[in-house]
């Protein structure tokens, strides 16, 4: 009965949806503040002891290099948000003052957060990790194929940030495995606009106002097609089933997510003249991502 | 205590000017047949008028021609002496204190119910009324001659005859006064017979004037063209001057075995505006019940969750008591005979539950002849027809179902076109009695009703492959119920209602996701009241409920990993299929004392509740109630009340299920306990206080460290306290105007894990609410209109706010985390105005009311929750409902 009053729960919110204003609070697809919207491996699935590199897509409004602190660590270690971290660790971080301590303390610093599971401080550490040789210590060879998914934790913060709340805090997970199939990333091979083909990065100039249909295109390679082992021993085929997250600046999309091989977003360019960022990023829902940007400029 | 008799049974008078006279008494079988149920042993002899005083026509309204009437309240003793005489309907023109004065002298036979003589209070109309004569200024005079004409009149065949029948309801009234003048001719008089006939001898052949006058009626007068030789047969109809008026006298009823119970009159409650006509939602206006989001008409009384108060149809219990959205019932109004509403403290014969009750009861009068409604408005339509049946009318029958359509208009309130909501319901209901018998009481009940709600928004259903598709709840219940009484002597009655049904559920949650249940259910009350004397009545009764649960689960994965749950996970489809039973033979006995020579003054009521219970063939759960309710007329008028008791409540089926059987799950537990007082200020006015504490243990709280499923999913172990204060205020709806000032003041906490946390785990619990206001009024207006509101003031329900979000890249979601204590903030107060207005046309033939239901036509923002935006950093409210104007109408034919 507990379930039927839930529902009843279920249709109210139902309801208040169908029969309310939208919500004039921020949506997920507006870059409007500092995000972290991508983390990617690579690389994508390493085994043990298998060196790995990281890198980011973060968004910032004035276009700025945005320093990231980065974690790594295996499902013992983690917490309902990514990597745990000692407080008094990171307490430690906040009162840090480098002009008053000595290059040994500071050295025994960085060791004591290495430990902690530091693997980056961008710019000036890129982040790095070696998958641990035991990550897959106690399983057995079908589990080990299927794997572990380590944790990768990142902090972006602005150098003049001064409270919490100006800190995005993100968590990816990486998995280690002896998969006969390992995955790899998806890759954009370019961006289509109104039937021309651009590259990532790249700049388009379209009206104020204009609706345009916008199409992230996906490398060749970047639907896999992989083995899985199920629970009674045998071999699947699998394809990968990825989807495409859109943001922008400004202006408007039909759509802010489409599932593959759904690629293309209807844009509603601003209704002023200027530049909007636009990004998509890739998940293949194994843990590999792809991301790409293309400015477009309305006038 | 006083009751009341009901309104066909109070003598009407009649007066004329010249000479002032009195009618017959109305006719008892003139009764509205759809009156209300009466919860105290019925009258079986009303009071008669031994002595009638006729009261002098004042004579400033004779010179002036005016006519009027006056509703009394007259109250008997148990000797039938007059105690009391009060106005309830003045008229003004001196009539109220010459109607008053005169009704002090009348004396009456006593009213008896089965203990013998009772005091009782009457409604009585005191009729003014002149004569055509002395209305056209002429004072008649009766000469020689024309009493020679009407002693030769007497002679006379039958030559004019008739029926008088009340407008729109076509009931034939008995004991009106009929008048037939004809032109230059000799006046006749007489009084309908108990079918409402009358008949006239030797009337003149001319064009006659017949006229009938009676108090609450308004003059109806028919010119006839009498022919020679001719029978001339009519109907001579009279419209009531207030139609709804009948069905409000069990107001006064209190059932005087519960602590706190309410019983509600339909006519009553389908006049608050708010509740769509349905009688169920108004336990919503009335003290210990929360307000509940949306006004989606979920019982949460005295701070316990919903699935803690039990609903109950004619004492078999039902799973829910609202269609989806919770606007209306699952019973049709004109269904419904009356609702109880136990809020707590109440008797043995519940249990299973430690929340409050609501007990609807089906009707068990039945209109003579047939009768049709039909009632639309925004949500649905629906009808009825009823009436009785057989040789000499010995079944009682009523049938009646609604459909809803409200899905047909939500798309207009959509932003995004390719957004399907659709909500649908509909239900079914068959009543039959068996009347008169005096071997005892016989009736079946056959009802079932299906909710359905699709929810898809193609443009948003989020990343997850498996979650693609629609939403979709589908429950529904079908009961078929027998109850049957028979006293089998002086002193000992049985009652026993069987009942079987089926419950279905299913949940679809997009293409991968679903879940079927079917209950086959079978419930048996059986109960024996034995009254060996006045002073000591006791009784027992055995509440069995069984039921076979089928039950399926499909998932897109695999449940066992929920404890760590990996999104990159590779999936496998889960299936689970099963079948189990519950059943629990709770038998329980109660006693009535009465210690005291005047046995109303007060009653002792002990008793105790013992429940066993197998859920699922894997956890079996013994408990035993006892439970003591004490009434205590303190003082004239005044009653103390106290209620104590222990309440056990099983664990769900979802609680106890595991594919290992390992479980060790008890009965949740409520000490309860409420005193309060009762004081009648006047006939219509009366205060109800009562304080209450509630003591909660053993509740089932979900495994803080579940991390597989080899872990424990549930623990007894959380505790919770309410406590509160409940005032009541009520004005019955005696004369033109009702209303109730409802007030709650009240906390309910919970420690879920107080082992681990102690005295520092008690929060707020998620739906207290400090202060409960609500103030109904109602007012009948002329001609049939009437008016009513209803103010709702509610303290906002507390939250933990967000702090912040984190985001997880692989699902591409932000999970809020909170630093705040749980339930540390509180949602600004909830505060409406709904109005409701309605007029009711009365033709020969039928009835229609039209009326308009106007919700939050004030209101302020209403919050009823926080939402936030996608990383926690942004919130607004979501606001209530917006104002919505509800118009509808009901039609009703007599025939």
């Amino acid at each position: 009965m507990r379930a039927i009053h839930a529902l009843g729960l279920l249709v109210a919110a139902a309801l208040s949806a169908a029969c309310y204003e939208k919500p004039v609070l921020s949506e997920s697809w507006q870059l409007d503040r500092l995000r972290v919207l991508g983390v990617r491996s690579e690389p994508a699935e390493p085994q043990p002891g298998e060196a790995v590199t990281f890198s980011s897509l973060v968004y910032s409004p004035d276009g700025a290099a945005v320093p990231t602190i980065w974690f790594a660590c295996l499902p013992e270690a983690a917490s309902d948000f990514g990597c745990d971290i000692d407080p008094a660790l990171l307490e430690s971080l906040e009162e840090l003052d480098p002009e008053t301590m000595s290059p040994e303390e500071l050295a025994a610093l960085y060791e004591q957060l290495v430990a902690a599971g530091l693997i980056g401080v961008e710019p000036l550490f890129p982040p790095s990790w070696t998958a641990p040789e035991t990550a897959l210590d106690g399983l057995d060879e079908i589990a080990a194929r299927e794997g572990v998914s380590a944790l990768i934790t990142v902090q972006a913060a602005p150098e003049d940030a001064t409270d919490v709340d100006d800190v995005e805090l993100a968590y990816k997970r990486m998995p280690i495995s002896l998969a006969e199939t390992p995955n790899h990333n998806p890759d954009f091979s370019s961006w289509t606009v109104g039937g021309q083909s651009f590259a990532d990065g790249a700049s388009v100039t379209v009206g104020v106002g204009d609706t345009i249909s916008i199409a992230a295109v996906l490398a060749d390679d970047a639907v896999e097609d992989y083995l899985y082992v199920n629970e009674d021993g045998e071999s699947e085929e699998r394809t990968e089933e990825p989807y495409f997250t859109w943001y922008a600046s400004d202006g408007s999309f039909d759509d802010t997510t489409t599932l593959y091989p759904i690629n293309a977003v209807l844009f509603l360019a601003p209704e002023t003249a200027g530049t909007t960022t636009v990004m998509v990023t890739v998940r293949d829902r194994r843990g590999g991502m792809g991301w790409a940007t293309l400015l477009v400029t309305a006038q | 205590m006083l009751r009341f008799c009901p309104l066909s049974v109070a003598l009407a008078a009649l007066l004329a000017s010249q000479p002032a006279r009195a009618q017959a008494p109305a006719d008892p079988a003139a009764a509205p047949a759809d009156a209300p149920v009466d919860e105290l042993p019925p009258l079986v002899k009303d009071p008669a008028v031994l002595e009638f005083v006729q009261a002098p026509y004042p004579e400033e309204a004779k010179a002036a021609g005016v006519e009027g009437s006056v509703l009394l309240l007259i109250e008997l003793d148990e000797t039938g002496a007059v105690t009391n005489v009060s106005v309830l309907q003045p008229a003004g023109n001196g009539f109220d204190e010459a109607a008053v004065a005169a009704a002090r002298q009348f004396k009456f036979s006593p009213a008896e119910d089965a203990t013998g003589p009772v005091p009782v209070a009457i409604e009585f109309a005191y009729g003014f009324v002149l004569d055509a004569a002395t209305k056209e200024g002429a004072v008649p005079q009766q000469t020689s001659e024309s009493a020679e004409t009407a002693a030769a009149a007497q002679e006379a065949p039958i030559n004019l005859e008739g029926t008088v029948v009340e407008m729109g309801t076509r009931r034939p009234l008995a004991g009106f006064p009929v008048r037939v003048e004809p032109p230059g001719g000799e006046a006749q008089e007489t009084t309908t017979d108990k079918d409402g006939r009358f008949a006239f001898r030797g009337v003149p052949n001319a064009t006659v004037s017949v006229t009938t006058v009676y108090p609450g009626y308004d003059r109806a007068t028919e010119a006839i063209e009498v022919v020679e030789g001719q029978v001339t047969s009519f109907k001579l109809w009279v419209r009531n001057q207030g139609y709804r008026d009948d069905d409000l006298i069990s107001v006064y009823q209190k059932e005087k075995e519960e602590v706190t119970r309410r019983t509600l009159t339909v006519e009553e409650v389908r006049r608050i505006p708010g509740t769509f006509g349905d009688p169920v939602r108004v336990i919503q206006s009335l003290p210990g019940a929360a307000r509940t989001p949306f006004g989606t008409g979920l019982l949460v009384i005295r701070g316990a969750n919903p699935e803690d108060s039990a609903v109950y149809i004619d004492g078999i219990r039902v799973p829910l008591i609202y269609h989806l959205g919770g606007f209306e019932s699952v019973v049709s109004p004109d269904i419904v005979g009356s609702v109880d509403y136990l809020p707590g403290g109440y008797g043995v014969q519940y249990g299973r539950s430690l929340g409050g009750v609501v007990d609807v009861k089906t009707k068990t009068e039945f209109p003579e002849g047939k009768r049709i409604a039909w009632s639309t408005d925004l949500l649905d339509s629906g009808g009825v027809i009823e009436g009785t049946a057989g040789k000499n009318d010995q079944v009682g029958f009523a049938v009646a179902g609604r459909h809803s359509y409200i899905d047909v208009f939500i798309p207009y309130f959509l932003d995004d076109p390719d957004t399907v909501i659709e909500p649908k319901w509909w239900d079914y209901q068959l009543k039959l009695e068996a009347l008169g018998r005096e071997e005892g009481k016989l009736s079946a009940f056959v009802f079932g009703f299906q909710d359905s709600l699709t929810a898809t928004s193609p443009g948003n259903q989020g990343t997850d492959a498996d979650a693609q598709g629609a939403l979709g709840t589908e429950y529904s219940t079908h009961r078929l119920m027998v109850a049957w009484e028979k006293p089998l002597n002086d002193q000992l009655t049985f009652r026993v209602t069987p009942s079987a049904g089926i419950d279905g559920a299913d949940l679809a949650l997009g293409n991968d996701t679903r879940l079927t249940q079917t209950i086959y259910l079978f419930e048996l009350r059986s109960e024996l009241d034995w009254e060996p004397s006045e002073a000591v009545a006791v009784g027992g009764g055995v509440d069995f409920l069984g039921g076979i649960y089928d039950f399926s689960v499909e998932l897109p994965f695999d449940p066992a990993s929920f404890g760590e749950y990996d999104p990159l996970a590779e999936r496998e489809p889960y299936t689970l299929a099963s079948r189990g039973s519950a059943w629990g033979p709770d038998v329980y006995l109660d006693m009535d004392l009465r210690p005291l020579k005047d046995r109303d003054a007060l009653l002792i009521k002990p008793g105790v509740r013992v429940n066993y219970t197998t859920v699922l063939d894997q956890v079996s759960v013994f408990n035993a109630d006892p439970r003591l309710a004490a009434r205590w007329e303190a003082i004239e008028n005044g009653t103390m009340k106290l209620g104590v008791g222990l309440y056990h409540q099983p664990p769900q089926p979802f609680e106890i299920y595991r594919p290992d059987g390992n479980v060790e799950l008890g009965s949740e537990r409520a000490w309860s306990g409420e005193l309060g007082w009762e004081q009648q200020i006047t006939q219509g006015l009366s205060a109800d206080a009562t304080v209450f504490y509630k003591w909660l243990d053993q509740l089932i709280v979900p495994n803080p460290d579940f991390t597989s499923l080899d872990d424990p999913y549930f623990f007894n172990e959380g505790q919770g306290r309410v406590y509160g204060t409940e005032i009541l205020i009520r004005q019955a709806p005696v004369g033109r105007f009702f209303g109730w000032i409802s007030y709650t003041l009240s906390r309910s906490e919970r420690n879920d894990y107080p082992d681990e946390n102690g005295d520092d785990g008690w929060y707020i619990y998620d739906i207290d609410q400090t202060h409960i206001l609500v103030l109904t009024a109602g007012y009948k207006l002329p001609y049939d209109f009437e008016l009513s509101g209803r103010f709702t003031y509610v303290t906002g329900n507390p939250y933990t706010p967000y702090a912040g979000g984190v985001y997880d890249i692989d699902q591409d979601f932000y999970y809020g985390y909170q630093t705040a204590d749980r339930n540390s903030t509180r949602l600004p107060p909830y505060i409406a105005a709904d109005f409701r207005a309605s007029k009711l046309f009365t033709f020969k033939q039928w009835q229609l009311e039209l009326y308009l239901d106007v919700l939050n036509a004030v209101r302020g923002v209403n919050p009823e929750f926080q939402l936030y935006n996608y990383d926690y950093t942004e919130s607004r409210y979501i606001r209530g409902l917006p104002l919505i104007p509800s118009p509808g109408f009901e039609a009703e034919f007599h025939f």
